[in-house]
């Protein structure tokens, strides 16, 4: 080793050292246990008499927990392991999973949701090459975008799960009464949203423009519709400054001067649900369970909802829709004890999609190319949101094109794009806040190097 | 005693020395659980902050590389994380300050001699008691752009005009975020004064009054010198728990719109946890202590300096 290989070694402050020398007997022997092969749902004998503690989030279908909690016992059960799932609120998840890793113990199975650090966390993680590699090939591959979620240089580290569509979600009743035609591009969006609130009762619309995770994957969408691209396909050279993020700006402000309600400035992820549960939204942008929470307190309303069309979302400038959604994969810790019971579990439960879809009424949208063969379960047979069954080649994640690397993810989490888009609403210059946008991403970026 | 008689039997120097090495072994034993705790709880959490706020380190990381205080700058010229930090200070103050002037109020009312005394001052301190997510969550709903409760009473009686979006416009979020924290906070600093009060010697206010002197003469050398420890050990509470309070900001606006509520936790969090730069996230966290530092340093000085009058 050389002079200079030591004195970095040395400036090295080594974290978790004891733990990861401790745990490495238990992960080689847990290791050893997996060199045979088991297909989908057949779990390894030696299994048997163990445990298993899944950590979740607390799903906006309550009824899914329920039925993932019943499927993880009977799994249990059948494979005399004893399972323990924990739900938590989607916004613990972050945290959750920071201080697990940190204290080097907690659950063995942990869903990584949304924000998928996994660029941060991939060294932590057991490589799951090998369940995804069997999953795929049973049905057909997983979807683009599932790899730039739960990948990281070609290997697989998380397991991925199902996807939130944020499509359009478009009052048919007003639409029709009003003459418009349907929202398949943003322009309509916008000629629909400034016929409504011109109506009395005024029947306007509305998009996050405040910090929250819908405001900043709604206007991603609206972003990439006109060809922004937040870097090349590698995700390391920024390429947000355009005439393309000026365009689609300029389009933003439109929308919120002629169409949306102010209130939007101070939105939260499910003002937008209200508001279209209310009966005053025209059109909202927005996860499938807006509508279904009216499914039963509102059932006239309902019948006249309308989930996307068959042009899956508005169109801007780019001729594909660029529909961004909420990913959701699974990952097993290198420090779980029980990583062979991990693996049988994640095995069996990310293949049975049929469970997914069905159980969340059409919410957890398949990752697996194969079940996006018609008529998919739920969405083939409910004709509201049948035209979600043609939105997995589109799905696009944030940071798109690129993958979503920890930069692309600390542009997230500080809520730059809904600030950027605030303070040209507020402000109406474009230049002076693509500007601070621009200085804001740029420094995040340097900050990667 | 056969004990004693062997003690006062041995010379004087010797028996100094061993009633001193036995008082402090004695000493230090009561010290030590308050050490250890103080020790585990406050210092391994804050050295292992250092240590981050020091270094690379990001939470899937296996090791971290010093990296001197490049952090510290880093988020120094960060121009939100200036904003966040000056955000802090004004919430702080200002809700320092309101709380501060409504408790004295609340603690004169619940001293007077009422019926139901009792009932009233349990009452009073609900809101302090609540969960703070509960109270966040009820005000958010009474902040709420389409659904306010404030704005549909306050046009009808006609005391506001319009229809505020309280957590939408610069100005009203920070005005609705202060204001939560005061209404949670000021039935503590009411309970703290109250207990001051009630440990006022009446007879120094009748000498007062005797003197000539009015409410607020009597209120400012009399009350004030009799209760002040009390009102700093308050104060240095309130300032430590306003300081670190991430829940309200969290609650109700997530540091929207446009920054103008973000404090240095709801940064810190952003960019620590949910970025995942544990290193940047700490220092932001560190920003507060030498901001903490000094205020606790004077008012603990300020303390120590009446005890020994």
């Amino acid at each position: 080793m050389s002079k200079r290989a030591v004195k970095r070694s040395a400036r090295t402050l080594t974290r978790r050292g004891l733990l990861a020398a401790a745990g490495a007997g238990v992960a080689g022997a847990a290791a050893s246990r997996l060199v045979a092969p088991w297909t989908a749902g057949a779990a390894p004998a030696q299994i048997r008499g163990s445990s298993l503690r899944i950590l979740v989030w607390s799903h906006f279908v309550p009824a899914y927990d329920t039925a993932f909690d019943k499927y993880a016992n009977a799994w249990g059960v059948e494979n005399a392991v004893t399972v323990r799932v924990d739900h938590i609120p989607i916004d613990q998840l972050p945290a959750r999973i920071a201080s697990e890793l940190a204290a080097g113990a907690g659950h063995d199975i942990v869903q990584h949701h949304t924000q998928i650090l996994v660029y941060q966390y991939h060294q932590q993680l057991v490589d799951v090459s090998d369940i995804c590699d069997r999953l795929g090939k049973a049905a057909g591959g997983f979807i683009p975008m599932a790899h730039q979620v739960a990948q990281v240089n070609g290997t697989w580290y998380l397991v991925p799960e199902f996807y939130i569509a944020q499509p359009m979600l478009w009052r048919t009743d007003l639409f029709t009464q009003y003459g418009l035609k349907e929202p398949s591009t943003w322009d309509a969006a916008r000629i629909a949203g400034r016929t409504g609130k011109g109506k009395t009762p005024k029947h306007d619309t509305g998009i996050q423009i405040s910090h929250c995770n819908d405001s900043n994957h709604d206007w991603r969408a609206i972003f990439y519709a006109f060809g922004v691209k937040e870097t090349d396909p590698s995700g390391k050279e920024l390429q947000w400054d355009s005439k393309e993020l000026r365009e689609a700006m300029r389009f933003g402000k439109a929308l919120y001067d002629e169409c949306m309600t102010p209130q939007v400035l101070s939105w939260d992820n499910v003002s937008d649900n209200r508001y279209l549960g209310s009966g005053v939204a025209i059109w909202i942008h927005d996860a499938i369970s807006a509508f279904r929470s009216i499914q039963n307190v509102n059932p006239d309303l309902y019948k006249n909802i309308q989930v996307a069309g068959p042009w899956i979302e508005p169109k801007g400038t780019v001729d594909r829709p660029t529909p961004v959604v909420d990913p959701i994969a699974m990952g097993i810790w290198k420090f779980s004890k029980n990583q062979a019971a991990a693996r049988a579990f994640l095995e069996k439960y990310c293949a049975d999609v049929k469970f997914s879809m069905t159980e969340s009424k059409g919410y957890n949208m398949p990752m697996l190319q194969g079940w996006y063969k018609k008529p998919m379960p739920v969405l083939g047979t409910d004709m509201t949101v049948t035209h979600l069954q043609d939105l997995g080649k589109y799905a696009l994640i944030n940071g798109y094109p690129g993958p979503f690397t920890a930069a692309a993810a600390e542009v997230l989490s500080t809520f730059v794009v809904p600030d950027m888009m605030t303070r040209y609403v507020q402000s109406n210059d474009l230049e002076g806040s693509i500007k601070w946008g621009m200085g804001q991403i740029k420094s995040i970026y340097a900050k990667y190097k | 005693m056969p004990d004693a008689e062997a003690i006062i039997t041995r010379p004087v120097a010797v028996r100094r020395r061993h009633f001193t090495a036995e008082r402090l072994r004695f000493g230090y034993s009561l010290l030590a659980p308050a050490v250890v705790y103080m020790g585990v709880l406050v210092g391994v959490p804050f050295f292992f902050s250092l240590y981050l706020a020091l270094s690379n380190a990001t939470v899937g990381g296996t090791s971290a590389d010093y990296v001197g205080l490049s952090n510290f700058v880093a988020v120094l010229q960060d121009e939100t994380i200036r904003q966040a930090l000056r955000n802090t200070i004004v919430f702080t103050v200002v809700a320092g300050i309101f709380k501060g002037i409504l408790g004295t109020l609340l603690a004169f009312l619940l001293i007077q001699e009422v019926r139901g005394k009792k009932l009233i001052r349990s009452l009073i301190v609900i809101p302090w008691t609540l969960p703070v997510a509960i109270s966040a969550l009820a005000w958010k709903w009474m902040y709420d752009p389409q659904f306010s409760a404030i704005n549909y009473v306050g046009t009808r009686l006609h005391l506001i005009q319009g229809w505020p979006n309280w957590l939408g416009d610069n100005f009203l979020a920070p005005v609705a975020v202060i204001s939560v924290n005061v209404w949670r906070g000021f039935p503590f600093a009411a309970i703290v004064l109250m207990a001051g009060l009630t440990a006022v010697p009446p007879e120094l206010l009748d000498a007062g009054k005797v003197d000539g002197a009015n409410f607020l003469l009597r209120y400012r050398y009399i009350v004030i010198p009799v209760i002040a420890p009390i009102l700093l050990v308050g104060l240095l509470f309130d300032t430590i728990f306003t300081l670190s309070d991430i829940s309200i900001v969290y609650l109700l606006t997530l540091g929207g719109p446009m920054g103008a509520t973000e404090i240095l936790p709801t940064k810190a969090l952003e960019i620590g946890i949910q970025a995942g730069a544990l290193g940047r996230g700490a220092s932001i966290a560190l920003m507060l202590f030498p901001i903490l530092l000094p205020v606790v340093y004077v008012l603990l000085r300020s303390l120590r300096r009446r005890d020994t009058a």
